[in-house]
């Protein structure tokens, strides 16, 4: 076993000693100091970084143990493996001594073959200690570099979502709080003309990496469908109800081709013709649209939970026609808002949520967003969420 | 030039310390002077007592255990002294011939 690339501190009030302990070390290859009390054996300890002191127990000014106590106490980084001379009077204060940071014992007089005895065992906590320490740094170092990616991957999440707008009839706005660096949420609107109107929330399980690819591909699928397939059947004629439940159903079928294991998403998806003052509604598993006409302050829940999207391949889903005369406020909300914790762990809930809706029934979407996400930031009690928040208000003019 | 072994720095510290070694005796004799001139101050004893543990240890370590062995019991002798009240001159004198023996084991 080799010490190279170890620095050393022998201790010992006898210059003979420290100076043939050090050629000894020296000749493990240890890179060596030494000192002749534990006062300046603390000094250089301060100044300088070593893996082993070996120091004799009686000594002027500070004695060894009060030395291996200040470097215990010290707690700077790395391992200071502390090797303490003892002669036969010291042998009843042995635990004092383990209990002051000692590791080991050398007995005096010093015999080289005990010393190296000892100082094999010693270099092989300092070998592992050194291998942690290495690993460590490199997972620092790649986790730094996760991080920042991380942080990328969130920027163009963020990027891909509509921003605030006034289209085909309706005011959009939303509110997206990621429980970490990206998400699994995503949502959108399209317009197919100038009166109908696209919109969709998706919510994919878990969080992280995967669950951030999986709603970027899913706001992809989801915006490509609407602007093509879905389109091109509303031209034709197709009625919403037909082709909402079409493109969910198709939707599906897409990401079971993706194959992911123990990956699904929930959705809500739907048209709405602000013209003929109704809307078309799937939902995948998804909490139910929260729905208020005109003049009402209570919202009523649109629809059921049904089968999430990504778990069973051949699946097919109905729309719920849903009449929307103009001046009518739809939310849409992932399970993040309604199961966000408190400070005394009960969830934030349903009830609380139309609460806060009611109340913010008169305001313009963006205030009521603000409210909302000031009024769950309260009631979190903490800046992390445990799951993304999302909100999406439409409300049709 | 290549360093010296750990074996030639052994030699030449044995070597070093018996030429040495008077110089140290006289300094543990300098030391029980003190004692025997202020047997109640408990800094000359500790200095005494310390003289005498570096100087066993290092006996033992340098070829001189016999050295070595006289030291150490000298210092216990001296320890034994530290956990008495009323040390008196008397007391450290009666250690006299021991530390003056320490070299040659006989009394002068």
């Amino acid at each position: 076993m080799s010490a190279a690339g170890f620095r050393a501190l022998v201790v010992d009030d006898d210059p003979l000693i420290t100076a043939l302990l050090a050629a000894l070390l020296e000749e493990r290859g240890y890179e060596v100091e030494s000192a002749t009390d534990g006062e300046a054996a603390l000094a250089r300890i301060e100044a300088a970084t070593f893996q082993l002191v070996v120091t004799d127990w009686h000594m002027p000014r500070r004695d060894g143990l009060s030395l291996c106590r200040a470097i215990r106490a010290r707690g700077a980084p790395g391992y200071v493996y502390c090797i303490m001379l003892t002669s036969s009077s010291e042998e009843s204060s042995l635990v004092e001594a383990m209990q002051a940071g000692v590791d080991d014992f050398v007995g005096k007089p010093l015999r080289p073959a005990e010393l190296g005895a000892r100082l094999n065992a010693a270099e092989r906590v300092l070998q592992l200690e050194a291998g942690l320490a290495r690993r460590n740094h490199e997972l620092a170092e790649a986790y730094g570099r996760l991080s920042r990616e991380l942080e990328l991957a969130r920027t163009m999440q963020q990027g891909m979502l509509p921003p605030p707008a006034q289209v085909a009839g309706v005011r959009a706005d939303w509110l997206l709080q990621a429980s970490s660096f990206v998400g699994g949420d995503t949502l959108g609107y399209v317009p197919i003309d100038d009166h109908r109107l696209c919109f969709y929330m998706v919510d994919v399980s878990g969080h992280g990496v995967t669950a951030a690819m999986l709603a970027i591909s899913a706001q992809h699928q989801l915006f490509g469908l609407a602007r093509g397939r879905g389109t091109a059947m509303i031209n034709r004629g197709t009625g919403m109800v037909e082709v909402a439940g079409a493109l969910v159903t198709e939707f599906n079928r897409r990401a079971m081709h993706l194959a992911i294991p123990d990956a699904y998403l929930t959705l809500v998806f739907g048209l709405l013709d602000t013209r003929a003052g109704e809307a078309a509604i799937v939902h995948a598993g998804h909490p139910p649209v929260l729905f208020a006409p005109p003049g009402a302050t209570t919202f009523e829940a649109l629809g059921e939970g049904d089968l999430p999207i990504g778990i069973v391949a051949d699946a097919q889903w109905e729309a719920r026609r849903v009449a929307v005369p103009r001046g009518s406020r739809l939310v849409l909300h992932s399970d993040g808002v309604t199961e966000c914790r408190g400070t005394g762990g009960e969830v934030y809930g349903d009830e609380r949520l139309r609460h806060a809706l009611a109340r913010g029934r008169d305001l313009p979407a963006a205030e009521l967003l603000r409210t909302l996400g000031a009024d769950l930031a309260a009631w979190r009690g903490e800046p992390q969420f445990e799951d993304d928040v999302t909100v999406l208000v439409l409300e049709t003019c | 030039m290549s360093k010296p072994s750990f074996a030639d720095t052994l030699a030449r510290m044995k070597e070093e310390f018996a030429q040495q070694l008077p110089t140290r005796l006289a300094a543990v004799e300098g030391f029980l002077q003190d004692c025997i001139a202020r047997p109640g101050d408990g800094e000359a004893l500790a200095q005494l007592r310390l003289a005498l543990h570096t100087l066993a240890g290092t006996c033992g370590t340098l070829g001189q255990p016999e050295v070595g062995a006289r030291a150490r019991a000298a210092e216990h002798l001296v320890a034994a002294l530290g956990e008495r009240d009323g040390r008196t001159a008397g007391d450290f004198e009666a250690l006299q011939p021991r530390i003056r023996a320490l070299a040659t084991g006989e009394a002068p």
